[in-house]
């Protein structure tokens, strides 16, 4: 773009005064990242919480924070409904499975008696290349980084940001999001890997001989150092293929939640051993 | 307070609510807009290259904060892109339908940025469709309200114009 004669004089009076003030800002920026990146609960935490408390107390008085009519406010409770039958009824499938090799797993934790904290979604991918989600609760009820997110219908992530009253939920298509699962008919083992937050998820270490079919369930494996405990929901298997050049087999899992319908979830105050 | 720069930050400020409160719960083709990214191009165009990138810092460093990620990404990649479209603009942006093409040329200059800084970090894992429809969106809901704003902007820096960078 070419520049006029006033403003190119402008800048070359300006010019000296100009890459000063940019790498300031530039040293500012790293400074801060590394500050950030390096510290965990530090004070480059503090202040943001405050600043996103403080912006989001505003999106809270706005007429814009609820966007659903009555009506779909009714639809949202229905298919809740509707969604904590279908859990019930994968986790019945897989509790059959886990009275069948009670001695392989007993000692291990459950859900069931894990306390929650219910918490309404106040923004749905809110980073535009993260497969996010933000709650309307933080650390003052009792949420903490790492804690996973459920519905009745499955798993829909875990905790990876908090401010006092509000929370980031990582989903678990985002690309960097790894689960352990397990599937409840064949008891196979493998790792659910995001690939988007609208999208199926890759398992991965799945033996070519695995008898993994579509339509079983998976399951969260719940192992040991896994970040979330055993027995969740995870999703149901559309696509198992094996070329003959594979050294794996490749399984697609269409993830038990519809991330778009989401209006509630329960944060489980679980923490990973 | 200088009226000048008290408008400024008033408008910054209300870019910042803009996004928080109505952005961020706004989804075009999944993507939501960032009218911060939009302000800070702006400011840039039309005030030069400090101004931009004191502009694409703060707008950069809310991001980061309102999306939950580490800082950096964001701060980093909308100072640098707001600072080279200021170091680019001239008198021609006085034009509506030139600062329009420079506000959708920067809003895309400034996601790619956004994409490849936060790569460096690990913050970004993404791919090529995905960054083509956020650039291409974001750029598309910044450039058409941009004239607007840049009138604004250039009575707070003609207010302002005593103000030495």
């Amino acid at each position: 773009m070419a520049v006029a004669v006033g403003r190119r004089s402008l800048s070359r009076r300006g010019r000296p005064r100009t890459r000063p003030i940019v790498i300031v800002l530039l040293l500012i920026a790293m400074t801060l990242t590394i500050i950030d990146r390096t510290t965990s609960s530090g004070p480059v935490d503090g202040v943001a919480d405050y600043v996103r408390d403080g912006f989001s107390s505003v999106a809270g008085i706005w007429p814009f924070h609820s966007t659903q009519s009555a009506l779909q406010k009714e639809n949202a409770r229905l298919q809740t409904q509707l969604a904590d039958a279908q859990g019930k009824l994968a986790q019945a499938e897989d509790a059959e499975r886990e009275r069948k090799n009670l001695s392989v797993l007993a000692g291990l934790p459950t859900i069931d008696n894990v306390p929650k904290v219910i918490a309404r979604v106040t923004s749905i991918g809110g980073a535009n290349f993260d497969a996010s989600i933000e709650l309307g609760k933080g650390t003052d009820a009792g949420i903490e980084r790492g804690m996973p997110v459920v519905t009745g219908v499955g798993l829909v992530g875990r905790v990876v940001e908090t401010s006092r009253q509000r929370s980031i939920v990582l989903l678990m298509g985002d690309t960097t999001s790894n689960v352990g699962v397990r599937f409840v008919t064949s008891g196979e083992i493998g790792v659910s890997v995001g690939q988007g937050m609208t999208k199926s998820t890759r398992v991965d270490l799945i033996d070519l001989d695995s008898h993994a079919q579509p339509g079983e369930i998976a399951v969260t494996s719940g192992l040991q150092h896994s970040l979330y405990p055993p027995g969740i929901p995870v999703g149901q298997i559309i696509s198992s293929k094996a070329g003959p050049q594979d050294l794996r087999r490749a399984v697609e899992l269409k993830p038990a939640v519809k991330v778009s319908t989401l209006d509630s979830v329960a944060v489980l105050q679980w923490a990973a051993k | 307070m200088n009226n000048g720069i008290a408008r400024i930050v008033a408008m910054a400020l209300a870019a910042a609510v803009v996004q928080q409160v109505l952005m961020s719960r706004l989804s075009i083709a999944g993507v939501h807009p960032d009218v911060l990214l939009g302000f800070a191009i702006v400011v840039a165009a039309t005030g030069g290259a400090n101004r931009g990138a004191a502009a694409g810092f703060f707008a950069g460093l809310l991001t980061d904060i309102f999306t939950g990620t580490s800082i950096g990404s964001a701060t980093l990649s909308y100072t640098v892109a707001a600072f080279a479209i200021g170091t680019l603009s001239d008198d021609t942006t006085d034009y509506p339908w030139v600062i329009f093409l420079t506000v959708l040329g920067g809003s895309a200059l400034g996601v790619v940025l956004y994409v490849a800084v936060g790569g460096v970090l690990g913050d970004v894992h993404t791919h090529l469709s995905r960054i083509l429809t956020v650039g291409g969106v974001v750029a598309l809901v910044n450039a058409p309200l941009a004239p607007l704003v840049a009138r604004v902007l250039r009575n707070a820096w003609q207010v302002q114009k005593d103000f030495a960078w």
